[in-house]
């Protein structure tokens, strides 16, 4: 196995103790509805700041494996999914759940969660070093087109339309322009305010962008005080390791869906759930059980959804490029430590990749008993505090986490003043991810960009350095199949009310 | 189908702020301005294009949420002077007070003295917990301003 001489690194008392914590703490803002595995991982996100890298990695990774699964205890047991990526568990969990077979749904869940987990870490563990290896030849133009590439396939897969997604796209790469270039100097659109020179902030940004938006919706609907109907009364783990091992090829079908999700650029746990699950039910010989308690349903969409999580660390540690929203912020962490990722990652400091990837294999299989017992004994306290507890706490993990990162009350004002901007902006119809992705990818596009335009002046011909190149063309082609993917699919769908519902 | 009003006025925006960068991009260098000016001139073909789709296709608006504005206006401005004025005042003080503000405005239930003592105690927890963690475990030196 590559880097198998540093799992002795990842089982470090200290790494085990942040594991379990990252689990614990993932696991109860996940199940608390309305806030997201991106929103754990941003306002636990400053934690990490002090921590040796590997070790903040594998924090942050248990912190967003374990809020990916938390978020399934609010579908199953009230019907509200607890994070966007278990939407879909919503479907059959709560059916099942009002039987009497919650406790059954929630372990079915937790072992689904493991599996597309352990699924997701296996390929980022053997898909990511040949990738690497592949990346190195990578020049200034190929990055300016993978750059382009993400953007494009964040607009065809964000909600909404493709045209909001690329318009997000651009807002968020104007946003990185803000500041001193990082090439020739010039000062851009900081209005001489002094506190702009030094650009945007990236995490404060993805505090804000993703923090404030909810907080914002959070406070002005009153606390639905959620109570269970359904109790966790065991754990039945051995009918569930049964059922799952009559699944297998679901379980199977559904971890490689959520991976490959997770992979793409932008595209998070909540689209491969629903992916996983129709893709479930199409191929199931007990397809009019889906919706109505479908054990298969539930192990579809949360083996996916925890996939995603190992499937997004890949375009992340490879190339730099956030594979789901989550990872954005993990990849803006990183860059306050100094650890710019790459394909240069995988050679100069190999040590901090594979302790972290074998650190998530660790939290995915901690997350087995933690989450059983979290279900079981610690869920109707987590969904009994009251949201006006709630607000003033993560609100105050935003202002002192923005300030944390480097001691600067300026970048907690863009915290506050871009997350303000994306609660506007949503209203607008324009979601966040784009305008993330674009913020991201903005530092890469540009600099790909210029490299590249000089280095194909000083040939004499800049145009041909970027459209002749075979690597390059290669993801030009699929930067024209994520344009078109959208059209494709509009034309190709069946026409309403030919399928059943 | 009636238009998407917030979709089109989103994107006219948009194509405001782009026609400013590209006003502002006016005195950078060649290669300062190539990225900026590239990106604001897409911006406001896109934006312009969404337009005229919505225009020529109307399609439902994105859902707005509902809820209390006056509220959410007030999050916003808590949080804003929060983070203009913790520096001066004091990271501890100025959160204390704004701790104290948003629980006012995220509680819609009837304040019984049983309530504030317990909301009090919980704030007290967190933010006494999470100022000891960043100032004395993290080291990060949070400004004490004219108060604490």
């Amino acid at each position: 196995l590559p880097g198998i001489e540093f799992l002795i690194d990842a089982l470090t008392p200290l790494n085990i103790l942040l594991a379990i914590v990252g689990v614990v703490a993932g696991t109860v803002i996940g199940a608390l509805p309305g806030l997201t595995a991106t929103m754990a991982v941003a306002v636990l996100v400053p934690f990490t700041f002090g921590m040796n890298p590997a070790s903040a990695l594998i924090m942050l990774g248990a912190i967003y494996t374990g809020a990916i699964y938390g978020g399934a205890y609010a579908a199953i047991l009230l019907n509200t999914p607890g994070t966007p990526s278990a939407i879909a568990t919503t479907f059959d969990g709560y059916p099942m759940a009002k039987r009497g077979d919650g406790d059954l749904a929630i372990t079915l869940a937790c072992v689904a969660s493991v599996t597309g987990g352990l699924v997701g870490a296996a390929f980022l563990l053997l898909l990511a070093p040949p990738l690497a290896q592949f990346a190195l030849k990578f020049g200034p133009v190929e990055y300016f087109w993978l750059a382009v590439f993400g953007l494009t396939l964040i607009a065809a897969l964000s909600e909404g339309s493709t045209l909001r997604g690329l318009i997000g796209g651009c807002v968020g790469l104007l946003l990185g322009t803000v500041g001193v270039a990082e090439v020739g100097g010039d000062i851009r659109y900081t209005g001489d305010i002094k506190a702009l020179l030094g650009g945007i902030d990236v995490v404060a940004a993805l505090i804000g962008l993703y923090c404030v938006p909810v907080l914002i919706d959070l406070v002005a609907t009153p606390d639905p005080h959620l109570k269970l109907t359904h109790q966790v009364a065991g754990f039945r783990l051995k009918e569930a390791l049964g059922i799952s091992w009559k699944s297998k090829f679901n379980l199977a079908r559904s971890s490689v869906i959520g991976t490959v999700v997770g992979i793409l650029p932008g595209a998070g746990g909540s689209i491969a759930s629903l992916v996983s699950y129709a893709e479930a039910r199409r191929v199931s010989r007990r397809q009019e059980n889906f919706g109505k308690g479908e054990p298969d349903g539930i192990l579809a969409t949360e083996s996916s959804n925890n996939a995603t999580v190992g499937g997004g660390f890949i375009p992340t540690l490879v190339l730099g490029i956030p594979g789901t929203p989550p990872d954005a912020v993990i990849l803006g962490a990183l860059l306050v430590q100094g650890i710019r990722t790459g394909p240069q990652l995988f050679g100069e400091q190999s040590q901090i990749v594979y302790t972290f990837i074998y650190g998530l294999f660790l939290a995915t299989l901690l997350m087995l008993p933690i989450g059983l017992v979290i279900g079981r004994y610690a869920f109707k306290s987590i969904v009994a505090i009251p949201k006006a507890v709630l607000v003033p706490s993560v609100a105050f993990l935003t202002i002192i986490g923005s300030y944390a990162i480097h001691n600067n009350p300026h970048e907690v004002q863009q915290m506050v003043v871009l997350g303000a901007f994306a609660w506007i902006a949503g209203r607008l119809g324009f979601t966040a991810s784009p305008i993330v992705l674009g913020l991201i990818l903005g530092v890469i596009a540009e600099s790909g960009f210029v490299q590249g335009y000089l280095i194909g002046n000083a040939k004499g011909n800049a145009l041909a350095e970027f459209f002749t190149r075979p690597i390059s063309m290669g993801i030009i082609a699929f930067i024209v199949l994520g344009l078109l993917y959208p059209l494709l699919m509009a034309r190709f769908r069946p026409p309403k009310g030919s399928t059943s519902e | 189908m009636r238009r998407d009003i917030p979709g089109m006025t989103g994107a006219a925006i948009f194509i405001v702020v782009g026609i400013l960068a590209l006003y502002y991009s006016r005195d950078f260098s060649a290669m300062g301005s190539v990225f900026p000016r590239t990106i604001a001139m897409a911006m406001i073909v896109l934006s312009g294009i969404y337009i005229a789709v919505s225009l020529l296709r109307p399609k439902a608006p994105a859902a707005q949420p509902a809820g209390s504005n006056w509220r959410r206006i007030a999050l916003v401005a808590v949080m804003v002077l929060w983070a203009t004025y913790f520096d001066r005042i004091g990271f501890l003080t100025s959160s204390i007070a704004a701790f104290a503000s948003l629980l006012v405005i995220a509680n819609y239930d009837r304040w019984t003295p049983r309530m504030a003592v317990t909301y009090a105690a919980v704030g007290a927890v967190v933010i006494g917990g999470l100022y000891a963690i960043f100032r004395f475990g993290l080291k990060v030196p949070l400004p004490e301003g004219i108060l604490i």
